[in-house]
């Protein structure tokens, strides 16, 4: 049973570690919080669904073209919120709650009719028998994908030259661009990256619960808190985060058999989180 | 010294008074628009107007927070509720007029503020949004659940009883009487609190905090003020919802509520007194005119919100700065080479 729940809250907090994670890449580059990151995932799962149901593509091909299309949408969205008119972080976030609310009422509009959707299968079913309860290959693989998705993402960041040009813009904006970095394309990459990576994490969620324009309202929120535990600034913090609050969850899920105390509890993780954290902050800056 | 350096007790410093430019021109046009709108308008137009009327005291909350410290008050539905159910039981169990009942909610507004004042104190802006964003979700979530189904009547929510004033019972205009005075209340009490000490410390806290703390300014107590003066001002917005309406029902103050109220703000100035007025008017009122659907209200605040911060950040009363957009700045004055 503890295996099971385990299992669970693991694939769980993954995801909401990626999402705190595609939040953090576009803070720690552009400053922004996008709140309309697990939306455009939203977005990108139901392409992904009509790829695979109204136009019959092979798995592989739909994934493709919707990460393609995801990288597009990332392009899209920064070229009309951001570069047309550019303006302090704090605006370009708020820029961003209006986005959340097109995408979502646009995607009720479309979708909103006959959702919730069962995703199609394209991760093999089957369940693994650990101490006689079973946990689902869905599960694990979400695990699996969610740790090749933060490697490769830390990899981009900390290995490549485009990871170099984007520390570089997080570390000084100003001198970067004295020094020649193209700074616009490297926000640009950013976004584009967030928003593949908030792609993969819309398919995943889609594929482990089902799909609806509102699937991703508590995801975002348990990202936003990941996030924050990490300080906006920490993807390994955040993740780490991520995963205790999917464990938290999904356990007291189980154990209280109450899913209002287990909001309640979370909540108070995050809150409790939040102080530990500023207080932390502070007595290193201090110090 | 010149005169305009010289301090005096009418002097005022040439910075931005954030919230309310010409409060009292604000509140005249409010006066007479809400005294009007009875002749002008039919019953059904003048509910929606009397609802967007209360909302927009919860709006004026977030504006205020926002123009003062860039504060994000993302709680302020959960205010709502809890406001709106003290007066409900205030009323229906205690048997307490509407003043007192009202009064009683705001208190509790006040109350339940002081500790998320006091976490705003210890948290970025960014953070306290996120935990704003939850304590709603969490409050919205915990009325609504069978858990509380006995005391807040669960996702159908309960009748605000008739409450009544001086002995009187509060009915069709009455009702409405007693509602546009309280809104005009509401929004004569913000410029008096924000044109006093404690806004201009918070200005100052908004321009430079380690400044404010070094000029001796205690932040930390200012913040927890101001919070609990947003939240005060959402818990009131609460009972004026239940009053216009005749109901109150947990789903309708949930997290999507929170990004309308901070949206109405944008749109209609947060440095304005009427900007709260006019982003209600403009995302609440006209949208239930005209029988928009909630998908459609929610679009139309997404593209609303958008594009006002991308071509009038200032909200859409700042008139006197609308001429930036087709007007080019002037060039900057060439000094001559020495």
């Amino acid at each position: 049973m503890l295996l099971a729940t385990l299992a669970g809250g693991i694939s769980l907090g993954f995801l909401y570690g990626l999402v705190a994670l595609t939040l953090i890449l576009l803070v720690r580059t552009t400053g922004v919080l996008n709140f309309a990151a697990a939306e455009v995932g939203m977005l990108c799962a139901f392409v992904a669904f009509a790829a695979l149901t109204q136009f019959h593509l092979p798995v592989l091909v739909a994934v493709a073209v919707t990460l393609v299309f995801s990288g597009l949408l990332g392009a899209a969205v920064y070229c009309g919120i951001v570069l047309i008119r550019p303006a302090d972080p704090l605006t370009l976030s708020l820029r961003t709650l209006g986005l959340l609310l097109i995408v979502n009422s646009v995607a009720y509009k479309i979708w909103g009719a006959n959702s919730p959707y069962t995703f199609p299968r394209i991760l093999p079913e089957g369940v693994v028998t650990i101490s006689g309860f079973n946990v689902g290959y869905v599960q694990l693989l979400v695990i699996a994908f969610a740790i090749v998705i933060a490697l490769a993402v830390w990899v981009l960041t900390e290995r490549t030259r485009l990871g170099l040009l984007l520390r570089a813009v997080s570390s000084d904006r100003e001198a970067a661009a004295d020094l020649g970095v193209p700074v616009v394309s490297v926000d640009l990459m950013a976004w584009c990256m967030a928003t593949v990576v908030a792609c993969c994490v819309g398919i995943l969620v889609a594929h482990l619960f089902f799909l609806a324009p509102d699937m991703m309202a508590p995801i975002l929120l348990a990202g936003f808190a990941a996030a924050q535990l990490g300080d906006m600034q920490s993807a390994r913090v955040a993740l780490i985060a991520g995963v205790v609050l999917g464990i938290i969850q999904s356990a007291s899920s189980v154990y209280f058999n109450q899913p209002e105390l287990s909001q309640i509890l979370s909540f108070l993780v995050l809150t409790v989180g939040l102080i530990i954290r500023g207080r932390f902050r502070g007595r290193v800056i201090s110090t | 010294m010149t005169a305009r350096e010289t301090p005096s007790r009418f002097f005022r410093p040439p910075t931005a008074l954030p919230v309310m430019m010409h409060p009292v021109l604000g509140v005249v046009i409010l006066t007479v628009c809400l005294g009007l709108a009875p002749f002008a308008l039919a019953d059904y137009q003048l509910t929606l107007v009397a609802t967007g009327a209360a909302y927009s005291v919860a709006v004026l909350g977030v504006a205020a927070g926002f123009a003062t410290i860039g504060m994000l008050a993302l709680t302020q539905p959960a205010m709502m509720l809890i406001g709106a159910y003290v007066a409900l039981y205030a009323i229906e169990a205690l048997g307490l007029s509407f003043v007192p009942a009202a009064l009683l909610a705001v208190l509790a507004g006040l109350l339940v503020a002081l500790p998320l004042g006091w976490i705003t104190c210890r948290l970025d802006r960014f953070s306290f949004a996120v935990l704003g964003f939850a304590f709603t979700y969490l409050v919205s979530m915990l009325m609504s659940s069978n858990l509380l189904v006995g005391v807040t009547g669960g996702e159908l929510g309960k009748p605000f009883p008739s409450a009544n004033v001086f002995g009187m019972v509060l009915h069709d205009f009455t009702n409405y009487v007693a509602l546009a005075v309280c809104v005009v209340l509401a929004y004569l009490l913000a410029p008096i609190i924000f044109r006093s000490t404690m806004g201009r410390f918070l200005i100052v806290m908004r321009q430079d905090d380690v400044l404010a703390k070094s000029v001796g300014i205690d932040t930390n107590l200012h913040r927890i003020l101001l919070t609990a003066i947003v939240s005060a001002y959402g818990a009131f917005s609460g009972v004026l919802v239940g009053l216009a309406s005749g109901f109150v029902a947990p789903p309708h103050f949930d997290v999507a509520l929170s990004i309308s109220l901070l949206a109405m703000a944008l749109v209609g100035g947060t440095r304005y007194l009427l900007g709260a007025a006019a982003g209600t008017l403009i995302l609440l009122v006209l949208p239930a005119m005209f029988n928009l659907t909630l998908i459609d209200r929610n679009l139309l605040v997404g593209v609303v919100l958008l594009a006002c911060l991308i071509f009038v950040p200032e909200g859409l009363l700042s008139f006197d700065r609308l001429g930036r957009l087709v007007r080019r700045p002037p060039a900057p004055e060439r000094t001559p080479a020495s």
